[in-house]
């Protein structure tokens, strides 16, 4: 047997590559922030100056290489503000995603935004996608729950809370009349890691829903769905600091009511990691890999599909240096 | 008293004894010229620092920044430690929310203060409106604004018909975006995609876009002026405003089948009776035309087809939304209104028009809050009498709601 053509031993070594990248990627990824020790005013505000521009340089030195002529290298990318296209084994697809931060009148509070729009995806049998999908986490100093009698009773909570929603999704068959659409979803978030940046989130929630599958020609709904909190979540992502590597895991599980047949129960893991491993124009080209896991605990069914595939993006937003932090919730 | 033990052990001493001194009302800690300015940690129950007083900062001869706050009417001055302290009382980390303070160069003691005729008294550092500190300077929100919120809630929501039968059926209701806003003297008022939902038999209304604003008018629209004795002048107000929606969906559903009213559109100009000063609350009537289509598909309803009957719908209501507190903990909303629609093709069951009657009251109060997001509690109640859906009974029927809302955002009023 002969050596592979040239091309084909090109695309071996991208692929053996992207896998060890992949991995020592995920061995670097963001450690989770300390808690501030006590310290003086003044060794505070020196630590404090020192770390931020520690930071930077570093973040510099991470985002910004030279190479050996001296010439930059953008090495870090916000993959959180992107629009997306890509081809994978289950078809081609594309999305707006965006992300950032905002502070309100709530100074000691920043809000962490994430936003997909129009995300769609096709394989020439059968669409999917959403109109919008967000999550909103809301970091703050400390947490807290305040009970009446007002204002005296308060008890400190260590996680922050936020929120996910999603209108419009669709899931049709083209040579079907059966359209699988979602509404609305709203999901309560407890965050655990108090996060006060993207790259790392580990959530615990409860899902509200309203599905409904529709016979298109007919122009009838078959059946409405409702989830009122009744389903449960688990989801995490964990981001490298220079945004090469990322992974999330998700759970869903718990029972929905459908006009037709009554209460059912379901669960859904699901779980990617993508890994950008070159570059064209600054504009990264990345592989990810998805698998998930459906299982009908009322028909004691389960099914599995994955996919791979190669991701373009174009960037949105500058590579980040360092984490910015912003207001006393970052403390 | 004083505390000459090494920093750690005077934390871990003498801390908890400068409590049981103040807890047990020893005035030696705090009224001694000699004695040594102490946090009081724990106590929340210490007097805050007005917010909207100046605040001036000291530094001890431990290099520990104080905020001080003084009422020369009543011959007292605040203080408390210009950082949070942790479960030990000792100096942690920054205030949050704090003034900038004007830093004097004289060290922190009461002498000063005595000689000006001034008694320093143990407080709590100022906290913005809206907000409150507990007596380790932690903040926390104590007021709300439910008009700024993405919300979502269950409900137990039992449905009363007048034959006597009744259905007991959960809901849910989901808000993405309430947001208000005062503009001059304009309060814009914006919802997205806010819906209820409920199950057994499925029903469900949902609007994707609501916008409503009220105005206060500087110069009245009529002034009308009497001369029957001493001229007098009456002004006669007219606070006109307008109200949008947009894609309100509108299911019920039964064994038989589901009817749909999609309300594509509807505007109505209002007319607000009365507004609070801050134009938060207000009671006012609204009137105007929409435009709808009813969709049916009754499995043994013969005249049921695929068709959509459209409609043009004069309606109206009165309504009122009040904020019953200056925290934002109490709201009652209400609302009785009519609607009329006009079939532009005649409906073969219900000919050129059909009537609907509705009448809702609502009140929802602040129970507690999690990381300054409160969770409020429901009562509602609703009334209604219309023949256009087939599904619903055609005399009065009510339906009662009684829930939870976890509200996200809701910063201070």
């Amino acid at each position: 047997m002969g050596a592979p053509p040239l091309a084909m031993r090109s695309w071996l070594h991208t692929l053996l590559a992207v896998s060890a990248a992949a991995i020592a990627g995920l061995g670097a990824l963001a450690p989770a922030a300390a808690e501030p020790t006590p310290v003086t005013d003044a060794a505070l505000v020196s630590a404090a100056g020192d770390t931020a521009s520690a930071d930077d340089r570093s973040d510099r030195d991470l985002c910004r290489p030279l190479d050996e002529k001296g010439r930059p290298i953008v090495a870090c990318f916000d993959i959180g503000n992107r629009l997306i296209l890509d081809v994978g084994s289950d078809g081609a697809g594309g999305a707006l995603a965006l992300r950032h931060e905002i502070e309100t009148d709530e100074a000691d509070a920043i809000w962490r935004l994430e936003h997909t729009l129009l995300s769609a995806r096709s394989d020439g049998q059968r669409l999917s996608g959403s109109v919008y999908a967000g999550r909103y986490l809301r970091h703050a100093r400390d947490g807290r729950i305040v009970l009446p009698p007002w204002p005296q009773r308060k008890l400190f909570i260590p996680f922050d809370l936020g929120a996910e929603a999603e209108l419009g999704r669709v899931d049709m068959r083209f040579d079907d009349d059966a359209v699988d659409l979602g509404a609305v979803r709203a999901a309560l978030l407890i965050e655990l890691t108090r996060s006060p940046h993207h790259r790392r989130r580990l959530a615990i929630g409860a899902v509200a829903s309203w599905d409904l599958a529709l016979d298109r020609d007919r122009r009838r709904v078959l059946e409405h769905r409702v989830a009122p909190l009744s389903r449960g979540l688990i989801d995490g992502y964990i981001e490298s600091r220079d945004g090469l590597t990322s992974a999330s895991a998700r759970v869903e599980a718990g029972t929905a009511w459908s006009h037709i047949v009554g209460w059912r129960s379901d669960a859904v893991a699901e779980a990617r990691i993508e890994r950008i491993f070159m570059a064209l124009n600054d504009r990264p080209l990345s592989v990810y890999a998805r698998g998930r896991y459906r299982h009908d605990l009322t028909g004691n069914q389960g099914s599995f599909d994955g996919t791979v595939g190669l991701r373009f993006s174009l960037m949105l937003a500058p590579p980040p240096i360092g984490d910015k932090p912003t207001g006393a919730a970052r403390r | 008293m004083k505390c000459l033990l090494h920093r750690a052990m005077r934390a871990a001493l003498c801390v908890p004894l400068m409590l049981f001194l103040a807890s047990t009302g020893s005035a030696e800690a705090q009224t001694s010229e000699a004695a040594p300015l102490t946090a009081a940690p724990a106590d929340d129950d210490l007097t805050m620092m007005d917010p909207d007083r100046p605040i001036e900062c000291y530094r001890d001869t431990e290099g520990q920044v104080w905020r001080v706050q003084c009422n020369e009417a009543s011959g007292q001055c605040l203080y408390a430690p210009n950082r949070e302290l942790n479960a030990r009382g000792e100096p942690f980390r920054a205030l949050e929310r704090t003034r900038g303070c004007e830093m004097k160069t004289e060290v922190f003691s009461r002498a000063p203060f005595a000689a000006r005729g001034l008694e320093l008294v143990p407080g709590l550092a100022d906290a913005p409106h809206g907000w409150m500190r507990d007596g380790r300077g932690r903040l926390f929100q104590v007021e709300f604004d439910l008009k700024r919120r993405l919300y979502v809630g269950v409900a137990y929501g039992p449905r009363f018909n007048r034959d006597g039968s009744e259905l007991n059926r959960v809901a849910v209701d989901v808000g993405l975006l309430s947001y208000e806003r005062t503009l001059g003297n304009t309060r814009h008022r914006l919802r997205l995609v806010e819906g209820s939902f409920y199950l057994d038999p499925f029903s469900g209304r949902m609007v994707l876009l609501h916008y409503d604003l009220s105005r206060r008018y500087t110069e009245p629209l009529v002034r009308v002026t009497t001369f029957f004795g001493r001229p007098r002048r009456t002004d006669v107000g007219f606070n006109l405003g307008a109200w949008v929606e947009a894609g309100d969906l509108e299911i019920q559903a039964s064994d038989l089948g589901e009817e749909r009213l999609l309300r594509y559109a509807t505007a109505h100009a209002t007319v607000d009776l009365w507004q609070s000063s801050d134009l938060y609350s207000f009671v006012r009537l609204r009137g105007g035309v929409g435009v709808e289509g009813l969709m049916s598909d009754l499995v043994d309803d013969p005249d049921a087809d695929d068709s959509v009957y459209a409609a043009i719908t004069p309606g109206g209501a009165i309504e009122a939304d009040l904020t019953l507190d200056r925290g934002g903990f109490h709201h009652i909303a209400a609302e009785i209104g009519y609607e009329n629609p006009l079939y532009i093709e005649t409906h073969p069951r219900l000919g050129t028009g059909s009537q609907r009657y509705h009448a809702t009251l609502e009140y929802e109060f602040i129970a507690v809050a999690l990381n300054d997001q409160p969770l409020s509690v429901f009562l509602s109640a609703h009334g209604y009498k219309r023949d256009d859906l087939a599904v619903l009974p055609t005399t009065w029927a009510a339906e009662a709601k009684a829930g939870l809302r976890f509200s996200l955002w809701a910063p201070p009023r």
